[in-house]
Order: structure tokens, then C-alpha cells, then sequence
């Protein structure tokens, strides 16, 4: 009787187990799936949103090309996203110039044009070399995002100019030799650990991926006060620059790592020895400091140590700098 | 009886076949098993994984072209690309044994995207990796 009611719901059995130990491996390979797809999934998503940005850094900056050099003229079309930079000669300038001085002026203006037509691309890059601030920056990210162009023109008369065409690869050239391609920054606030810190022993990578301390940048320059004191040292042995504002026993300030743009904020007392300070990244709590302050050493020094949100415990090592 | 022994061997078969799978890996193995498996079809998707003892990152490498260097850097820019690469990437987490293994043993889950040394990252702490799970079982 017993095996007759194997016999019958064995089939049934099988299904069952089977279905289920499936479902079970199809549900960890899914997770694990939906985990890896997040992240280039996430980066496709912003596509509309850095699309739309660099568009408006684009327009931004051809309403008002002085952010880039005084007196040029700009001109964004939008179908291929080129952007054009024009240096334009003022013939009112020049016809005044010709009228009061003559001979001399049209022969200045001569030069001037004679400049203009032994001008090269070398030339036109050292020009924007030497101009180059956070707003030719932004005007190149976007330029290369859109994947577009740009023109720096030197107009002598509505006939003839002179023009030069940069390519996506080669603002990317500038943007490095500038400086602006390299460092990190964080979406979260928290530092991640150092390359050396990971443990790669099991993990075969072909590439070892190296990841630095990266923070939020913080926009704009922090605010410089008569009772400021800045200092330079380690915490957990990484360079930082610090700035302290001391005003009746109450502290503020911030500090950065070396390489990194971006601030974490520090809040807290001064008892005439220690430093109680609680850093802070937008508005959260990150860490506490202790430190003591050294006057009998020139320069001051600090030391003390960082505990952050988890417990883990590091030493800080700073000087006065000014 | 031959048909029974048929069905009852059947049944063993397809349990250790199915065993045999790569299924829900036991606890302790789980975060290690994630790691090999993201990095070993890192040829495919683009994405390897590296586990330290706080953190574990995936790294989407991107390709070294003019556009991703700009997308890069706008993105450094814009606050609003910002915040719109973090709600992808929570609304696309989802409950599962990795999430749970990575809050139960304390670790920070990071995503960073490169291109050569420019370096963007999301880092999520436990503490909002509960968050999301709560969310999106609801």
C-alpha cells in the first residue's frame, strides 16, 4: 500500500523538488545579476540628465563668453553641438586709430593682422593654456559629453579670419594637461579604502583595480577669516590640509585629503589643550578627533586620533602652516 | 514495484542534480562566491568586484573616449546627475542573499565607475542598505 502511494505521487515528487531547488539557483543568480547590472545600468540612466547639463553649461557660457577671456564673442549650435570662439579685431577702434594717428595706426593694424596671419594651432593652444580656468573646463567636459566641437576664431573683418578646430581627443589633452581629469570624488561621503587595503589574495582580477580616499567637491573657496589657522599633516598616515576657525573656545573648519577637491567638516571645542571636533559630511556624522595641541613646538603641532563610525581608531599628525 | 523504484530513483537523480548547481551558497561563502562570479564574467559585463574587510566595490571600468572623460566630468559638476545616478542605482537594488550577507557582516557596498585615473563612486553603508531592502519589498 505503501509503495502503491510512492508509485503514484513519486512523478509529482520530482517535479516538486526539482521546481524548487531550480527556482532556489535561478533566484541567487538573479540577485546577483540585478546586483552587477546596477551599476552600468545607473551610469545609462544619467545619460539625459549629463546630456542635459552640458547643453546648459554650453548656452551658460555663450551668453556670457567672458567667463572665459574678456571681449571674445560666442556662438553654440546646438545641431552638433559646435562652439565657437571668436576673438574679433574693433574697426571702430581702428578707423578712430587711422584718423588720429595715420600712417602709424594702419601700420600697428598691420602688424596686428600680420600677427594674426602667422598664428598656428600651437599658438592657439598655448592661448588657452594660459586663459584656462574652471569654466574652459566645464565648457570642454561638455563639449566632449555631447561629443561636439570646437573653434577658436581670431576675426580680422567680416571676410577673413582665421580659425582653429579641436577635436573631442584633443580638449581631453587639455583637460589632462590641466589637471582636471585626474583625483575622485564620492557620492556617499564616505572614504574608500586605499588599494592596499583590499584583500585580493582570492579574487583573481586580471587588472588590479586601485580606488583612492575620494570625497564630495564641495563647490566654491572656503571662507577666509583673521582668526583662521591652517595646518598640514596625516590622518591614518594619508596627507591632509586642514583649516581651523577659532572663535571664543567654539571651532570650526574642515579638511581635505591631498589630491581630493572635496571637504569634510569639523565642528567641536578648544579647552586651551584639546581639540574636540565631530567630522561631519553633509550634515551626518562621520567621526570625532581628539587632539592636543602642542604651543611649546614651532610650529604648533597636533596630534591626537580620529575615531570613526565605526570604532576604528587613527592617529592624527598635523603643523601650523601660517 | 519496478515502476515505484523508477519514480523514487527519478526523484534522488533530480536532487542531485540540482544539487549539483550552483544554488544559494551556504552563508560564509556567499560574499566570496559573488566576487569570483562578478569577476569572472567581468569580460561581459564590464563590472569586476573587490571585497576588503569593509567594503565591497564593484568597478564599472569605462572605455577611455573623449565622451566618457566629458560624462565624467559633468558629472563631477552636476548635483542633479549626481542624484540621479544614486536613485538608479537604489531603485535597481533589490533584497537578496548578497545584500543581506554585506549588512550582516558590516560592510560598506561601493560603486565606482573609472575611466583611466578619473574616479566616481556611490558608497552605501549598511545602515542604507536596510533602507533600500525595506523599500523595495514592500
Amino acid at each position: 500500500m505503501i509503495l502503491y502511494s510512492l508509485h503514484k505521487y513519486a512523478g509529482i515528487l520530482a517535479v516538486c523538488l526539482a521546481a524548487a531547488l531550480f527556482t532556489s539557483c535561478d533566484k541567487y543568480t538573479s540577485h546577483v545579476d540585478d546586483l552587477v547590472a546596477a551599476l552600468p545600468d545607473a551610469w545609462d540612466d544619467c545619460d539625459d540628465a549629463l546630456e542635459n547639463y552640458s547643453v546648459d553649461i554650453l548656452k551658460e557660457i555663450e551668453a556670457d563668453p567672458d567667463k572665459l577671456v574678456s571681449g571674445t564673442q560666442a556662438d553654440y549650435i546646438q545641431f552638433g553641438h559646435l562652439f565657437n570662439l571668436t576673438q574679433p579685431i574693433d574697426h571702430t577702434a581702428r578707423a578712430i586709430g587711422s584718423a588720429i594717428f595715420g600712417e602709424f595706426a594702419d601700420l600697428a593694424y598691420a602688424v596686428n593682422d600680420a600677427s594674426i596671419d602667422n598664428k598656428t594651432k600651437k599658438a592657439a593652444t598655448q592661448f588657452i593654456n594660459e586663459k584656462f580656468n574652471q569654466n574652459w573646463a566645464l565648457l570642454f567636459g561638455a563639449i566632449c559629453a555631447l561629443d561636439g566641437g570646437f573653434e577658436l576664431s581670431y576675426e580680422r573683418d567680416s571676410f577673413t579670419d582665421k580659425d582653429f578646430d579641436y577635436e573631442p581627443s584633443e580638449l581631453v589633452k587639455i583637460l589632462k594637461e590641466q589637471g582636471y581629469l585626474s583625483g575622485g570624488f564620492s557620492i556617499g561621503g564616505m572614504p574608500l579604502p586605499s588599494s592596499s587595503d583590499y584583500d585580493t589574495s582570492a579574487v583573481e582580477v586580471d587588472t588590479p583595480i586601485e580606488v583612492e580616499a575620494a570625497y564630495e567637491v564641495v563647490e566654491g573657496d572656503p571662507p577666509i577669516e583673521e582668526d583662521m589657522a591652517k595646518y598640514s599633516g596625516t590622518i591614518a598616515g594619508k596627507e591632509v590640509s586642514m583649516q581651523l576657525f577659532y572663535d571664543d573656545g567654539e571651532v570650526t573648519g574642515w579638511y581635505r585629503y591631498a589630491g581630493n577637491d572635496g571637504q569634510l567638516d569639523l565642528t567641536g571645542t578648544y579647552d586651551g589643550e584639546f581639540l574636540t571636533l565631530e567630522e561631519s559630511y553633509n550634515g551626518k556624522k562621520t567621526g570625532d578627533l581628539r587632539i592636543q595641541v602642542n604651543h611649546n613646538s614651532t610650529p604648533v603641532r597636533l596630534s591626537g586620533t580620529i575615531t570613526n563610525y565605526k570604532g576604528n581608531t587613527y592617529n592624527v599628525e598635523l603643523s601650523r602652516i601660517n | 514495484m519496478i515502476k515505484t523504484i523508477k519514480y523514487i530513483a527519478t526523484v534522488i537523480v533530480a536532487g542531485m542534480m540540482l544539487c549539483g548547481c550552483d544554488s544559494t551558497p551556504s552563508s560564509s561563502k556567499i560574499l566570496p562566491d559573488f566576487v569570483k562570479k562578478v569577476n569572472a564574467e567581468s569580460k561581459k559585463t564590464g563590472v569586476t568586484a573587490i571585497m576588503s574587510d569593509e567594503m565591497l566595490v564593484l568597478n564599472l571600468k569605462l572605455e577611455k573616449t573623449p565622451e566618457n572623460y566629458g560624462k565624467a566630468l559633468m558629472m563631477r559638476a552636476s548635483q542633479d546627475a549626481k542624484d540621479c545616478f544614486v536613485e538608479s542605482l537604489t531603485g535597481r537594488l533589490c533584497e537578496g542573499p548578497v545584500l543581506e550577507q554585506i549588512v550582516n557582516k558590516e560592510l560598506n557596498l561601493a560603486f565606482a565607475i573609472t575611466v583611466d585615473d578619473m574616479e566616481l563612486n556611490a558608497v552605501f553603508t549598511p545602515k542604507d542598505i536596510k533602507k533600500f531592502m525595506k523599500e523595495n519589498t514592500k
